[in-house]
């Protein structure tokens, strides 16, 4: 019981330092850094190298904190980590069954492309007073390029880490072994 | 018909969810939130001023160190310079239109209140060029949307849109949208409204084919329709686009500061 009220506490802990680097951080820096979008990668990476419900938890976490600091209506954040989530289980339980770097790298992929269409639509059709359809204006896809560029580093980088610590993603193999 | 199962991790999300709607829907947990953001503003404040030297040095990186030193020195001498060229223009106004001098730095005698930038709203709408800033003052420091924001040289940056009761969102004068009602300092007083133009300079529209405005002119805060006072400097003329088929002209304005590096901003509250 204790061991896991503190594995919460630093969950909380690590998610609320994420969200600050993202938030403020992040935020402060320079085009094509400032597109990185940390949290979304490291939500995507914890349902690849664990589970959902884990990945869930992070979610609530992370965006409820990204919620209350930011001046989008209440729930966004959750909301729209939330249904990327759905959707990453949702491929990994149908089409990538395999635990490999191009899969990690089609699932950063496809999740950072969701999350910015999906966002940038709800924001479009809340925010009615917008003159410009959110997919003709250029600066929507130079982010998602970006944004997508750091998915892909992200994968590189976070795949060949979780080798280096954990047999879980390593590649195994059936010897067949020869008795002639 | 498939039952749901009480410890599906998705069913638990999604009752916490609506819960935590409904309670912040109430105010429920507005003292929670309170102690969290109060707990993470100056943790915050950090990130964005190491966020923001890493901007700058980024910046200088791309450019000749020394020469771009200079030219921040001589853009601060030149933004001080000119808020007293403007301040003093607007005194020879009051005077010449019999209004009192004491009126006038009555005028400038704003109640304001000081407020460190905390972060830029960049997360998930990306649509938008420009960004806005975040303030660490809200509306229990007196913010109230609408109010000008101010640099520490005295030059308006941009204008609260939103407050909550410990944080402020500022649209910055170079992002679109973000209206200010001005006037250009030439000897018809030209008015108009200026917006931002690509998050990098301000266009001042809805300009009469007849008023003369030419590069170099300043444009100051007119002080019509809102809570920002007048001869709050904006920037200056770089260009003015007259077309003879146009009922209007515009211009473009340079800001006299880069708002790329504002960490410390003053709201005028009245």
């Amino acid at each position: 019981m204790f061991e896991r009220i503190s594995q919460i506490i630093i969950l909380v802990l690590l998610l609320s330092l994420l969200v600050l680097v993202q938030f403020s951080f992040i935020s402060a820096i320079p085009d094509p850094f400032r597109e990185c979008n940390l949290v979304l990668i490291v939500l995507t990476f914890t349902i690849f190298f664990l589970d959902l419900r884990v990945a869930l938890i992070a979610a609530m976490i992370s965006g409820l904190l990204l919620d209350l600091m930011s001046f989008y209506f209440f729930g966004f954040h959750i909301f729209l980590f939330f249904i990327s989530l759905l959707l990453a289980q949702s491929i990994l339980k149908n089409w990538l069954t395999n635990r490999s770097f191009y899969t990690l790298l089609a699932l950063m992929l496809s999740i950072t492309i969701f999350y910015n269409l999906f966002g940038a639509a709800i924001l479009y059709l809340i925010n009615s007073n917008r003159a410009v359809f959110f997919l003709f204006e250029s600066r929507f896809w130079v982010t998602l390029a970006y944004q997508c560029a750091w998915s892909f580093l992200a994968a590189l980088i976070l795949f060949n880490l979780a080798a280096l610590v954990s047999k879980r993603i390593k590649p195994f193999f059936l010897e067949k072994k020869s008795f002639i | 018909m498939r039952r749901i199962k009480k410890n599906n991790p998705i069913f638990i999300f999604l009752v916490v969810f609506g819960l935590l709607v409904f309670l912040h829907g109430v105010g429920a947990t507005g003292p929670l939130e309170k102690f969290f953001l109060n707990v993470f503003k100056p943790i915050s404040q950090q990130f964005y001023s190491w966020g923001n030297a890493f901007n700058r040095s980024y910046q200088n990186r791309e450019s000749q160190a020394s020469l771009n030193a200079k030219v921040d020195q001589l853009q601060k001498e030149v933004a001080v310079l000119t808020v007293a060229n403007s301040q003093e223009k607007e005194l020879i106004d009051e005077n010449t239109k019999l209004r009192s001098q004491l009126k006038f730095i009555n005028e400038n005698n704003y109640k304001a209140v000081a407020a460190a930038v905390t972060a830029r709203e960049s997360l998930a709408e990306s649509t938008e060029e420009g960004q806005d800033l975040i303030i660490n003052k809200g509306t229990n420091a007196g913010v109230q949307v609408g109010q000008g924001v101010v640099s520490e040289e005295g030059l308006i940056v941009g204008k609260v849109i939103e407050a909550k009761e410990t944080s402020a969102r500022i649209c910055l004068t170079t992002s679109p949208e973000c209206m200010l009602a001005a006037s250009v300092q030439n000897q018809t007083k030209t008015q108009g409204i200026t917006d931002g133009d690509l998050g990098l300079t301000i266009k001042m529209n809805y300009i009469p084919q007849l008023e003369k405005i030419s590069a170099g002119d300043t444009v100051i805060t007119s002080g019509l329709g809102g809570r920002i006072p007048r001869g709050l400097v904006i920037g200056k003329i770089i260009e003015v686009r007259n077309e003879s088929n146009e009922v209007w002209q515009d211009a473009t304005i340079e800001p006299l500061v880069n708002l790329n590096n504002l960490t410390v901003v003053t709201v005028i509250i009245s």
